[in-house]
């Protein structure tokens, strides 16, 4: 689920900066860059977990007098690999989209119809996916544990958000839930052991 | 910004909860150096949301409960299965307390393992991974049609 990534960025660091120590000061910048973001083609970032090396710091005297460094760093993302089971929670159901799963901290898991147990169907009365077998009525309920198994992952670039674009096209559409996800994942739950995790018990 | 390396190391779910964990209590104990007339968290409002959320969604699962002692112990009790290491990664994660649970999580499993195999796998993942189930969560089930009657193997 958590990898670590090994990367390298110039850190500047602001003269205000310089009564921390050193090392705090790297971290702070780093933190503030990378956590909770994603990061195109990488995952989320979570924090830095170490600094391994930092070069010679260069000082810009004719700007404001910051300090420059290439920093190499480990830092935690969330990356789970293909093929890999996790557990989250239902977070809504749609007719079309399928399910949403959430695991608090990243939302952006969907099941597809497609990859949902053979025999699962939308309940108009219910808004609810159910999964008829043998009888039984298997419902989807909201802020149930789910199991499921990571299929596709997509990562989108999404680019800038530009503050203007907003004015012009104005409306529902335009709702940050309606810009594509810059990380989603397409997770199945049609297989014996997947889905709510009640289900198995 | 470069990327090196985007796996140099896989990290178990315990290893996160514990590092985040540890700052969070470090950092009630020794605030961090904040400049004079800054808010003290306003670059790193980010970094404070999402630490919080990952340990609240990690504390939920069975990751909680494991420390080094028993991870090292349980990975060295894997080792006389086959098994590939993001399999062991998702025993260790995940915890599957029963047959129905572990055959997602390892490719293959009836034709790589006997049936007592499996068992005893479960039964040694049970054993060796402390859990304590939240309370009334139990309860919950009564309502849910529940297709399999529940495996004999239990956290005891």
């Amino acid at each position: 689920m958590f990898v670590l990534t090994l990367m390298r960025d110039n850190v500047r660091t602001h003269p205000a900066d310089f009564r921390k120590p050193r090392l705090n000061a790297l971290l702070d910048e780093l933190n503030a860059k990378y956590a909770n973001k994603i990061l195109h083609n990488v995952g989320l970032g979570i924090r830095v977990y170490d600094v391994l090396d930092a070069s010679e710091e260069t000082v810009h005297m004719v700007q404001d007098g910051s300090s420059q460094s290439k920093v190499t760093f480990r830092l935690i993302v969330y990356r789970p690999f293909k093929g890999e089971i996790m557990t989250g929670r239902v977070a809504h159901n749609d007719p079309r989209e399928g399910v949403r799963v959430s695991m608090d901290f990243f939302d952006d898991i969907i099941i597809p119809p497609a990859f949902m147990q053979p025999g699962t169907e939308f309940d108009e009365a219910e808004k609810l996916w159910v999964w008829r077998y043998e009888g039984s009525d298997l419902y989807m309920d909201i802020d149930e544990p789910v199991r499921f198994r990571v299929e596709v992952e997509q990562f989108v670039d999404v680019g800038p958000v530009r503050v203007g674009q907003e004015d012009t096209e104005g409306g529902a559409e335009n709702e940050a839930s309606k810009r594509p996800a810059p990380y989603s994942l397409l997770v199945s739950i049609a297989e014996p052991g997947l889905g709510l995790t009640a289900w198995w018990e | 910004m470069e990327v090196v390396e985007l796996r140099a190391a896989h990290l178990s779910n315990a290893e996160v909860l514990s590092f985040l964990s540890d700052l969070q209590a470090d950092r009630a104990v020794n605030p961090p150096v904040v400049n004079p007339g800054v808010p003290p968290d306003v670059n790193l409002r980010d970094l404070y949301a999402i630490e919080d959320e990952v340990v609240t969604h990690l504390r939920t699962t069975p990751c909680a409960e494991q420390d080094e002692e028993c991870i090292k112990a349980f990975m060295a009790a894997l080792r006389k299965y086959d098994l590939t290491k993001g399999e062991k990664l998702m025993l260790l994660n995940l915890r599957p307390k029963s047959v129905a649970e572990l055959n997602p999580m390892v490719e293959d499993l009836d034709s790589r393992m006997k049936e007592e195999a499996q068992l005893a796998l479960v039964q040694l993942v049970t054993e060796m991974l402390p859990y304590t189930p939240p309370e009334g969560e139990g309860d919950e089930g009564g309502d849910q049609q529940t297709e399999e009657a529940g495996d004999p193997i239990d956290t005891a």
